[in-house]
C-alpha cells in the first residue's frame, strides 16, 4: 500500500512540475503546502560542476507530501533549459542531511543533471555525498555535495 | 507495478526537460552560441557524421511476432587493415534496433522508420526500443577477447585498433526517409560514460537479410490419403503435461509400416511412422482398458507452443510439438518416414483434424485419422488402420527377468540399451545409459529423454549392497519409460520397495548389476558395462568405530625431525580447515620410520584421533592404544605418502588407508583481494564498512573499476558466518548497474567478519560475481 501510495504522490508531482514548466511566468502564490511551487528569476547563486563554477538564474521548486524537488538552471525560467540539475528528497528527510551512499536512490534522494554534453538520468546512482533541502516558509533551503557515478563533484547551495 | 513505476520514474526524469522534444536536436555547430544568461557560455558538442552504414536484418529473433531485430553498424572513414580492423581516427556506433514487425520476415526499411529508446526492461523487445550496450566474451584459441554488442558506441585513437567502447544504455535514435529514397538516421545517445553522443548520417538503407533460415515444420508437397498401417503400439505416458491433478493420461500411439522396427519404444529401421497422443481419463489402464473408444479432437495448441491448462483434458488428441525434429524430442501428433532409423525429408506436423478409436474389446482397434499438417495450405493425412493388437513395450510375451549385457528388463519385457558410459562425478564412480543409439559421450546421454543412471561412491565399488539398508553414498536415477526415478539414495528410498547393486570397477571398466522393485510394483533389472580411460577411485579409506569413508584428504607437517601425518574424510584444502571437518586422525613418528616396515603403536611417538562434532579429542600418550601401521615416505616426492594402519585407541577402532600426495601443513590459504565481474578479475583498493540503518550495513568495495561495489546486508550478518540471499531481503549486492538479489531471481552467500582491523569477505552470487577479501577497511560504526 504504501509503494501504491508513493507512485500516487509521484504523479501528483510530476503533474505539478510539468505544469510549471508550461506556465513559466507564473509567480508563487500557493499557501498549500501540499503544492508549494517557486519560480524566481535572478542570479541567485551559483553551482560547481566537474571543477567549474555555473551562474544559477532560476530556480523551481515544487513540493508535496511525498517529495520535494528543485531545479536550477543557468538560463532564465522560461528559456530552452538545456542546462539544468535537479534535486530532490522525500519530504519525510527535509531538514535533514541525507548520505546518499546509506540512502535510497530514487527513494529517499533524486538527481539529475545534463548540459549539451553529458546526460546523468535518475537511474545512475551516485557515488556519494550529502543532500540537505528544508522548506522555508516560501523558500527553501539546499545545499548538495555530491561525487557523480563517473567521479566528477557536483555541489549547490542555496539559502 | 513494476512498469509503472518506471513509467513515473521516466515522466520525472523528463520533467527536466519537459519543455524540451522529447528527441534532443542533433547540434549543429556552425550556428552561433546558443543563448545564455550572463556570466554564462553552454558547451557546443560535437556531433559525429558517420559516412558510412551496414544494415543487418535478424528478423523476429524473440520470436514474439511484436518486433524485428535489426542491427545498424555506422562508421567514420578510415583505414582497414589486413585482416578488417578498422585503424583510427575513427568513431563506431552498432544500433540493435527492435523495429516494426514484418509478417513476411524480409527486410523492408520502410518498417525501420521510427523512433527508438531505451527498452522498458531486458525481456521487452516492445517496436521503438534499442537493445542496451553490454560486452561479451569470446574464448579464441589462446586468447580471450571482450567486445561489445547490443548498441554502442566506440572511438579509435589515431593509429589504434583498439576501440574505445561506451555501452549505451538511454537517449533516442531517430530513422526518418528524405522522401527521395534516402534516410536520416541521428540521435542522441548516453551509456555509462554519461557523454551525451551526437550523431547523424544519411544515405540508402541496403540491407542484409539474415533471417534465420526455418526448417519448416511440414514437407509434405501432396495430400496423404487412404494411408494404412500394419502395426502398431501403445504406451502409457501418465501425466506429460505436468497438470498433478489426475484428470487426465496421456497415451502415445504409434502406427507403421511393416518395414518398422517396433521391437522399442521408438519406431526404427525404415518405413512410414504416424505417431498420434490421446487423452484419456486417469483411470484409464492401458493394459487392461486400451484406449477408449471415442473420436478425438486436436485440442488447441497456442502460438508459443504452450497449451492451456483448459485444454488438457480427457477425449482430445494432441498437436504436433513445432520446431523439434530428433526423433527422441518429438512430441504430439507427427508423420514422418524413417531410413535406418533416420527422419528423412518426408514428415509433417500434424494441427488440426480428430481420431477415431474403436476398441473392439479384445485387443484389436481400428484407428481412423482425419487430420491437416500445419502448413499455410494444409495437407490431409487421412486413413484408417486396423490392428489385432497394439503392442505395449514393457509388457510383450518375452517372459525375462534378467537382461543381457547392456540392457534392461521392465516387468519381463526387455530393451537394450544402446550407448553406455562411464564417469567420475567427484570421487563417485558413475555409470549411465540410454537406448538411444551414438550418444558420444557421459554428459550427452542426459540430454536424452530415458536414461538410467547408477552412481557409487568408491567404498561400494566392488560389493554387492541392499539400497534399502546401505548407508554409503549411491545414487539411481532413471528416466525410463515405466520406471521414472527420480532420485534413490541412502536417505531417500521411497520410490522403490527393495533394491540390490553390484558395481565393479577396475582397470578402467564398469560392471553393474541392478534389480530393483520399485513403488509401484514393477520390477527393474538392469546390467550395464561400458569401458572407459580416464576414471580415478579414490581407494583411501578412513574407518572409525567400523564407520567406512572415503579418506579425502590428507596434509604432511615436518618439524624437529618428526613427520606428523594429519587425514581426514573431508575434501579440505587447507590444514587449518581441520577444525572444522568431522572426524580427523593423525600419526606422529620420527622421519626415520617413514620406510614402509611395520610398526607398533608403541613404537613412535603418538597417534590419535578428533571427532570434532561429539568434541572428543584422544591421544595414544594419553590413553590406551594397540595395533600396528606401516608408513612409506616416497624419497623422490616430499609429499607422496603410503600409510595402512589397524590401531585401537581409547576402545575405538580406526582403520586408515592412505596412498597419494599429501598437502603441506604449513601451506596458508592466500586470500586474493579482488571482485571477478563476468570472469575478469579486479583488484580491490579499499573497503568501508558503513552503517546504512538502524539494523543495516554497507560494505563499500572499491576497485580499479569506476563504479563502486556495495554489498547490503543486516548488521547481525556480519558475523563471519555464511549468509543466503534467501535469508533477508536486506541481503543484495549491487554492481555494474544491477541488483543481484532474491527478489531479482538470483541466488548468492555472502560471508562478512571482522577481527580488529581486519574485514573478511568470500561472497558469490553464482553467476557472474565473485568477491574475495582480507584486509584493513574504514568504517563509521
Amino acid at each position: 500500500m504504501r509503494q501504491i501510495y508513493k507512485l500516487f504522490a509521484m504523479a501528483v508531482l510530476v503533474l505539478t512540475v510539468v505544469s510549471a514548466c508550461q506556465k513559466p511566468e507564473t509567480p508563487p502564490v500557493s499557501d498549500d503546502p501540499q503544492d508549494d511551487q517557486q519560480t524566481v528569476e535572478q542570479l541567485l547563486g551559483t553551482y560547481k560542476y566537474d571543477g567549474k563554477e555555473y551562474p544559477v538564474y532560476s530556480l523551481a521548486v515544487s513540493a508535496d507530501e511525498s517529495q520535494i524537488i528543485v531545479k536550477i538552471s543557468p538560463f532564465k525560467e522560461g528559456e530552452n533549459q538545456t542546462t539544468y540539475a535537479v534535486v530532490g528528497i522525500n519530504t519525510a528527510l527535509q531538514g535533514t542531511v541525507i548520505d546518499v551512499e546509506k540512502a535510497w536512490h530514487n527513494d529517499d534522494y533524486y538527481f539529475i543533471y545534463e548540459d549539451p554534453l553529458v546526460y546523468y538520468s535518475q537511474y545512475r546512482q551516485l557515488q556519494s555525498g550529502t543532500i540537505m533541502i528544508k522548506a522555508v516558509g516560501k523558500s527553501v533551503k539546499v545545499k548538495a555535495d555530491l561525487i557523480l557515478p563517473d567521479g566528477k563533484k557536483f555541489a549547490f547551495e542555496y539559502k | 507495478m513494476k512498469s509503472l513505476f518506471h513509467l513515473l520514474l521516466a515522466a520525472v526524469a523528463f520533467l527536466a526537460v519537459s519543455c524540451q522534444d522529447p528527441l534532443p536536436p542533433v547540434i549543429d555547430n556552425t550556428e552561433s552560441e546558443p543563448e545564455s544568461g550572463p556570466g554564462f557560455v553552454e558547451a557546443v558538442p560535437d556531433t559525429v557524421t558517420f559516412t558510412n552504414a551496414d544494415f543487418i536484418y535478424y528478423g523476429d529473433i524473440a520470436g514474439e511476432s511484436s518486433s524485428d531485430d535489426w542491427v545498424v553498424k555506422l562508421y567514420t572513414d578510415m583505414e582497414i587493415d589486413e585482416l578488417g580492423n578498422p585503424v583510427g581516427p575513427g568513431a563506431v556506433t552498432q544500433l540493435q534496433l527492435n523495429a516494426k514487425w514484418n509478417e513476411s520476415q524480409t527486410s523492408d526499411p520502410k518498417n525501420l522508420k521510427g523512433v527508438y529508446r531505451e527498452m522498458m526492461n531486458s525481456g521487452n523487445f516492445a517496436p521503438g526500443t534499442f537493445v542496451s550496450g553490454y560486452m561479451v566474451t569470446l574464448d579464441l584459441p589462446g586468447q580471450t577477447i571482450q567486445m561489445a554488442d547490443g548498441t554502442f558506441f566506440a572511438s579509435l585513437e589515431e593509429g589504434s585498433k583498439e576501440m574505445d567502447y561506451d555501452l549505451i544504455d538511454e537517449g533516442a535514435v531517430s530513422v526518418q526517409p528524405n522522401g527521395d529514397g534516402t534516410y536520416n538516421i541521428e540521435g542522441v545517445l548516453v551509456g555509462k560514460k554519461y557523454t551525451k553522443r551526437y550523431f547523424k548520417w544519411t544515405g540508402d538503407i541496403q540491407p542484409r537479410d539474415a533471417v534465420p533460415e526455418e526448417t519448416p515444420n511440414s514437407t509434405l508437397k501432396e495430400d496423404l490419403t487412404g494411408l494404412s498401417f500394419v502395426q502398431g503400439q501403445l504406451q502409457d505416458k501418465g501425466d506429460y503435461f505436468y497438470r498433478m491433478d489426475e484428470t487426465y493420461r496421456c497415451l502415445l500411439i504409434y502406427l507403421a509400416d511393416e518395414t518398422v522396427d517396433m521391437t522399442s519404444s521408438r519406431p526404427a529401421g525404415d518405413g512410414a511412422v504416424l505417431r498420434l497422443e490421446v487423452l484419456v481419463p486417469w483411470e484409464t489402464d492401458i493394459t487392461k482398458d486400451g484406449i477408449p473408444s471415442g473420436t478425438y479432437p486436436m485440442t488447441v495448441r497456442n502460438p508459443d507452443t504452450s497449451i492451456d491448462k483448459d485444454n488438457i483434458v480427457p477425449g482430445v488428441a494432441v498437436p504436433g510439438l513445432p520446431n523439434v525434429f530428433a526423433a527422441w524430442k518429438v512430441s504430439g501428433a507427427w508423420y514422418y518416414e524413417l531410413e535406418a532409423g533416420e527422419w528423412t525429408q518426408t514428415y509433417a506436423r500434424i494441427d488440426k483434424g480428430e481420431i477415431t478409436v474403436e476398441n473392439h474389446g479384445d485387443g484389436s482397434y481400428t484407428i481412423s485419422y482425419d487430420l491437416l499438417d500445419c502448413q499455410t495450405v494444409p495437407r490431409k493425412i487421412q486413413g484408417s488402420t486396423t490392428l489385432a493388437e497394439l503392442t505395449i513395450p514393457g509388457r510383450p510375451n518375452q517372459d525375462k527377468t534378467q537382461p543381457d549385457v547392456n540392457s534392461y528388463v521392465l516387468d519381463k519385457s526387455e530393451t537394450p540399451f544402446a550407448s553406455v558410459h562411464i564417469s567420475n562425478l567427484g570421487e563417485y564412480i558413475c555409470i549411465a545409459a540410454t537406448s538411444v543409439e551414438g550418444v558420444a559421450s557421459f554428459d550427452a546421454i542426459f540430454d536424452q529423454d530415458e536414461y538410467f543412471y547408477v552412481a557409487i561412491s568408491p567404498l561400494l565399488n566392488g560389493k554387492e549392497f541392499d539400497l534399502m539398508t546401505e548407508q554409503d553414498l549411491y545414487t539411481v536415477m532413471s528416466t525410463l519409460d515405466g520406471a521414472y526415478l527420480e532420485s534413490v539414495a541412502p536417505a531417500m528410498k521411497e520410490e522403490i520397495t527393495a533394491g540390490k547393486c553390484l558395481f565393479e570397477y577396475k582397470d578402467g571398466k564398469a560392471q553393474v548389476r541392478i534389480d530393483l522393485t520399485l513403488a509401484d510394483g514393477s520390477q527393474l533389472a538392469a546390467r550395464m558395462e561400458a569401458q572407459e580411460q580416464g576414471i580415478v577411485v579414490n581407494e583411501n579409506i578412513f574407518a572409525i568405530a567400523g564407520d567406512e569413508k572415503p579418506l579425502r584428504t590428507a596434509f604432511y607437517l615436518k618439524e624437529d625431525g618428526l613427520t606428523t601425518l594429519y587425514l581426514t574424510p573431508a575434501g579440505i584444502e587447507y590444514f587449518e580447515d581441520i577444525s572444522i571437518t568431522t572426524y580427523y586422525a593423525y600419526v606422529i613418528l620420527d622421519d626415520t620410520q617413514c620406510n614402509g616396515r611395520t610398526l607398533d603403536v608403541s613404537d613412535i611417538v603418538a597417534v590419535g584421533y578428533g571427532d570434532n562434532f561429539n568434541e572428543i579429542y584422544v591421544d595414544s600418550r594419553e590413553v590406551e592404544a594397540e595395533g600396528t601401521l606401516k608408513v612409506a615416505a616416497d624419497p623422490a616426492d616430499v609429499a607422496h605418502y603410503q600409510l595402512s594402519a589397524d590401531i585401537t585407541i581409547g576402545g575405538t577402532t580406526l582403520k586408515l588407508r592412505y596412498d597419494g600426495n599429501a598437502i603441506d601443513a604449513g601451506e596458508k590459504e592466500v586470500v586474493k583481494n579482488e571482485v571477478i565481474y563476468s570472469g575478469k578479475p579486479y583488484g580491490i583498493t579499499s573497503v568501508a564498512l558503513n552503517q546504512a540503518s538502524e539494523s543495516t550495513c554497507t560494505v563499500m568495495i572499491y576497485t580499479e573499476r569506476e563504479d563502486v561495489l556495495k554489498i547490503h546486508l543486516p548488521a547481525d550478518f556480519i558475523d563471519g558466518n555464511a549468509h543466503g540471499f534467501s535469508q533477508s531481503s536486506d541481503l543484495y549486492i549491487e554492481y555494474g548497474g544491477k541488483v543481484y538479489s532474491k527478489a531479482k531471481g538470483y541466488s548468492g552467500t555472502v560471508t562478512v567478519g571482522r577481527d580488529g582491523d581486519t574485514l573478511r569477505i568470500d561472497a558469490t552470487n553464482y553467476d557472474n560475481l565473485k568477491i574475495t577479501y582480507e584486509g584493513t577497511y574504514e568504517t563509521n560504526i
